[in-house]
């Protein structure tokens, strides 16, 4: 195509998206990677939307090319979604769903996209950290080398709460189980990191093990770690995300410019009570401490 | 992409409106990173519920742990001398083999009533008369991540012949020991040590090889020198999130010198100086469920072969005046298979947690000496066990558990446990309980037929036949029967880094198997025939004043009345076999222990020993004794691998006897204890 053209098939483009028609906005959803929790997400995301908004237009695509050239925004749904809209290089607004948001950092999306993380503020992992145990005062932290700089607003965080934030980096599996019997040593408590390179299903009995025996609890970011074997974990429902999510999308089709990208709003908070026992950790009502930390949050906003 | 300057304007003013973004390096796409997967996807159980230890104040029993860092530090070489850390054990170092150890006196040639299991796998065994044969432990201490000492009676949780206690060896999990390990020791009275170990891991699994070779000269006067090899493998298989298959397999040899050095002076050689050999395998299957929130299926086999040999020619001395012409080929070969299955289930609650379970044993021992016939006796068991736990009120735990267990030979028993702990406050813990336990007699007991075969024909001329019969079991005896009960406390000051365990307890042992001669007979067999009573306090207390520092104390007192009632024993012997069984614990024994930290990395490591005297068996005695044993550690870091040098010195000032200080000739001769100091170096890899 001669440029000229380019241009010209740039503004047609441009002129079609700035149509906005009365009624009928198209949605479209890319998920890079179909799990159940994907496929989960996608139907409560949908089905929200639609309660709010009957007359949307839902659209999944597999590819962004295959987007609809009035699709007013697209939602991509976790990281090989994100990834793939971000490289795409539309000009249509992206929303990121169930997505870290190390990643987006990493993708230099801030300005081209938002989001709802799937990561809890650093805050409210403390707080859950300082209900459970409130003698504690080293914290550690393992992670690969690449994700130490995603530690910032932790570090910031802990330091408020006058907690002392251990990071020990490590560049390959081989090293992790020295450094994690090392800081495990120094820690009264270890914090799991979403770093795959760490906390993946293969390194998760050493590590379970070897701070266990320690005697030093872990709190994980995951029900799944809860069941594991940490003590005890705060994360986000898919529904809730959900819930989020569709909030967000719609927050965008009604406005100009792109909202900074959320933190979850509404968590869950799962104990592993025979962990708790074994190592002489009292725990209370996971309702009572969801409640205990909303009310945490609810002080602290502005 | 070629550009033009009109486009690259054109662009320009659009970027404003439009969004280009260049395309995504494909580095940045390659890298690894946190996704939605490490949020939802599903991850194994690993602290199931039988790898949570039960903290010790909820215990239903009083519990000493050994961990791998004590066991370190105390530069013990074999098991039983670790039991020397715990309050109420009697231990010895003795000729022909590594120390011995007992609970509460009532010592026995072998053994029997104390329970040790590695793994899970019990070491009783029949080859050994019906005992633990510390000789032939099937693990190697580098391997043992900690081992759960229960002192008193645990017949309800770990069956018969848990009647004094149980050894709970825990190995390392495979996922816990990768890398390479080597490490090597060498030092005076042939004391020589090396050790080796591999562990890897993949997505499968997690897996460990090792293997060790240790010799030891043994006492001074004595041919007991040794010389063991062992070999044992773990594999830890993920079968999936939520089943798991463990594998263990190995084996060990032994030789063992045994015998006496001949008098001078005399032509008796009964007992000549010979290697016993021994060989034993194993190999056990476990397979692990977890059934949600805390549930937990179990089911384990494991087979073990056991095989020693022993021959010798012995000249015995028929009328105590000539030369001894008679004499017998002594051929030693036992061999004992035993297979066991076992299915455990656990269901956990909130308040209420409950373990059940059955299994299967079936032991085959072959042996012409020790039974006087070709064909295997056999024993099997089976037994049904189960504890539940109920947590009462938020400070009161109840335990109510037992086992009852049929013997092919014994019949069946049934040992209950009732435990109630309170939990008065996060530090302090009461426990009071009552149980009753059994100790099974073993093989040898119920159908030993032990003699000598003359070859000679002088005994024939003498006495009518060519057959001296040793040992003769001579009637189908009882199990023993302990009832127990217990006083426990346990008080833990964490901000001071104070602990103190205190264990006061009565234990009544009724119908207590005796051997004994009969009158007129050569052999000599047993019979049930004791009553015995056992009342006192035994107690550990820790304190850390200082984060370098660790100090441990133990004490024990206890006093031991018996009875002996049978008809079968002759009415003379009753006032010595009661003086034995009263004398076999010291009335009360100290030690103390000083683990500190010095300036330049060094870890020293001081043991104290204060032991009264008392007798190990009938014709032994020995009198008060102290025990000094010391051991200076430096952990290093070379060239990014890990170690450690290590000095040992134990028995330091030597010259005492621990097992048998009276002299005499032959079997009589005084086990003196000789100081052993060895250095040892340990590198990770």
């Amino acid at each position: 195509m001669n440029p000229l053209k380019k241009c010209f098939a740039l503004l047609l483009l441009l002129g079609i998206a700035l149509a906005r028609p009365a009624f009928a906005q198209t949605v479209a959803f890319l998920a890079g990677e179909q799990t159940p929790s994907v496929g989960e997400f996608m139907r409560l995301l949908e089905s929200e939307l639609l309660r709010s908004r009957p007359a949307l237009k839902l659209q999944r695509i597999d590819k962004v090319g295959d987007i609809d050239p009035s699709a007013r925004i697209l939602v991509a749904i976790g990281s090989k979604g994100l990834r793939q809209a971000l490289a795409a290089g539309k000009s249509v607004p992206i929303v990121g769903t169930l997505v870290p948001s190390s990643l987006f950092d990493e993708l230099s999306a801030r300005g081209k996209a938002t989001a709802v993380f799937l990561d809890q503020p650093p805050g409210r992992q403390l707080a859950l950290l300082n209900l459970l145990l409130p003698d504690a005062r080293r914290v550690g932290i393992l992670v690969g080398r690449a994700q130490r700089k995603d530690l910032g607003p932790l570090a910031l965080a802990a330091e408020s709460s006058r907690l002392h934030l251990q990071t020990t980096a490590v560049d390959n599996r081989e090293a992790l189980f020295e450094a994690l019997q090392q800081l495990t040593a120094s820690s009264d408590v270890l914090l799991a990191w979403p770093d795959a390179m760490v906390f993946n299903p293969q390194t998760i009995q050493s590590i379970l093990l070897t701070t266990y025996r320690l005697r030093v609890p872990m709190l994980g970011f995951s029900a799944a770690y809860t069941k594991a074997g940490a003590l005890a974990s705060v994360h986000s429902s898919v529904p809730q995300l959900a819930l989020q999510s569709a909030e967000l999308v719609l927050t965008v089709l009604t406005g100009s410019q792109l909202p900074p990208p959320q933190s979850p709003r509404e968590f869950e908070v799962s104990v592993n009570r025979q962990v708790g026992r074994s190592l002489g950790i009292e725990l209370p009502d996971e309702r009572a401490l969801v409640d205990q930390m909303r009310a945490r949050e609810g002080k602290l906003k502005p | 992409m070629k550009k033009h300057w009109r486009t690259v304007g054109v662009a320009a003013l659009l970027a404003g409106l439009c969004e280009i973004s260049a395309a995504v390096p494909p580095e940045l796409l390659a890298m690894a990173g946190a996704s939605e997967s490490d949020f939802f996807s599903e991850l194994p159980v690993v602290l199931s519920v039988s790898r949570l230890a039960q903290p010790t104040r909820e215990a239903p029993g009083a519990v000493t742990v050994i961990d791998a860092e004590m066991i370190r530090q105390s530069g013990a070489r074999t098991v039983g001398e670790l039991l020397r850390l715990v309050p109420g054990f009697q231990v010895a170092e003795t000729a022909f083999g590594v120390p011995i150890a007992v609970y509460h006196g009532l010592t026995t040639e072998a053994s029997g009533g104390l329970q040790v299991l590695v793994d899970g796998r019990t070491q009783y065994s029949p080859l050994w008369f019906g005992g633990v044969n510390w000789n032939a432990l099937q693990v190697a201490l580098a391997d043992i991540e900690r081992i759960e000492v229960v002192r008193g009676s645990n017949s309800a949780a770990f069956g018969a012949n848990a009647v004094l206690g149980v050894l709970n060896i825990i190995t390392w999990e495979a996922s816990q020991t990768h890398g390479t390990r080597v490490a090597a020791a060498a030092g005076n009275r042939g004391t020589r040590e090396l050790y080796a170990r591999h562990g890897w891991g993949n997505d499968r699994g997690d897996y460990r090889i090792s293997v060790e070779q240790t010799h030891t000269d043994g006492l001074d006067g004595f041919p007991d020198s040794r010389l063991q090899r062992r070999f044992s493998g773990r594999a830890s298989l993920h079968l999936s999130n939520i089943d798991s298959l463990d594998l263990f397999g190995g084996g060990a040899t032994m030789r063992q010198g045994d015998g006496y050095y001949p008098e001078p002076q005399t032509w008796l050689h009964d007992n000549p100086p010979r290697d016993r050999n021994l060989a034993s395998h194993y190999a056990q299957i476990g397979w692990a469920r977890q059934l949600g929130n805390g549930d937990e299926l179990r089911l384990r086999y494991f087979r073990v072969r056991e095989t020693g040999t022993m021959r010798f020619r012995a000249d015995f001395d028929l009328d105590g005046n000539s030369i001894a012409d008679a004499y017998a080929l002594l051929n030693y070969d036992p061999k004992v298979t035993r297979d066991d299955v076992e299915l455990q289930h656990t269901i956990s609650g909130d308040k209420v947690r409950l373990v059940w379970g059955l299994g299967s044993r079936r032991d085959s021992v072959r042996g012409r000496q020790i039974y006087a016939t070709d064909s295997a006796v056999t024993v099997d068991l089976l037994r049904v066990f189960g504890n539940l736990e109920w947590r009462a009120a938020k400070s009161l735990l109840l335990n109510l558990g037992g086992t009852s267990e049929h013997d092919s030979i014994s019949g069946t028993t049934t040992a209950p446990r009732l435990m109630l702990n309170w939990l008065a406050t996060p530090g302090q813990t009461l426990r009071a309980g009552v149980s009753r336990a059994y100790r099974t007699p073993s093989i040898y007991e119920q159908r030993a037929n032990g003699r000598l075969v003359d070859r000679s024909g002088l005994l024939q001329r003498f006495t009518g036949s060519n057959v001296y019969q040793e040992e003769l079991a001579t009637r189908t005896l009882e199990p023993e029967e302990l009832t127990s009960y217990e006083a426990g406390y346990l008080g833990e000051w964490k901000a001071q880094g104070m602990l103190l365990d205190l264990r006061a307890f009565r234990e009544e042992v009724r119908r207590r198997v005796v051997h004994y001669p009969p009158p007129t007979e050569t052999y000599r067999t047993w019979t049930n025939g004791e009553n015995v009573d056992m009342v006192g306090v035994e107690g550990q207390f820790r304190w850390a004043p200082h984060p370098d520092t660790r100090l441990m104390v133990n004490h024990t007192v206890i006093d031991i009345k018996s009875a002996t009632y049978s008809a079968d024993i002759p009415n003379g012997q009753w006032q010595g076999n009661d003086y034995y069984t009263q004398h076999s614990a010291p009335p009360n024994q100290t030690s103390l222990h000083w683990v500190q930290k010095i300036p330049g990395g060094l870890e020293s490591s001081l043991a104290y020993y204060r032991i009264p005297s008392y007798k190990w068996t009938r014709n032994t005695s020995i009198p008060d004794y102290t025990r000094i044993d010391w051991r200076l550690g430096y952990p290093f870091v070379a060239g990014g691998r890990k170690g450690e040098l290590a000095l040992t010195w134990r028995g330091i000032g030597g010259g005492h006897a621990e097992f048998r200080d009276e002299d005499g000739p032959n079997r009589y001769k005084r086990q003196l204890v000789a100081p052993v100091a060895f250095a040892g170096l340990r590198l990770d890899f």
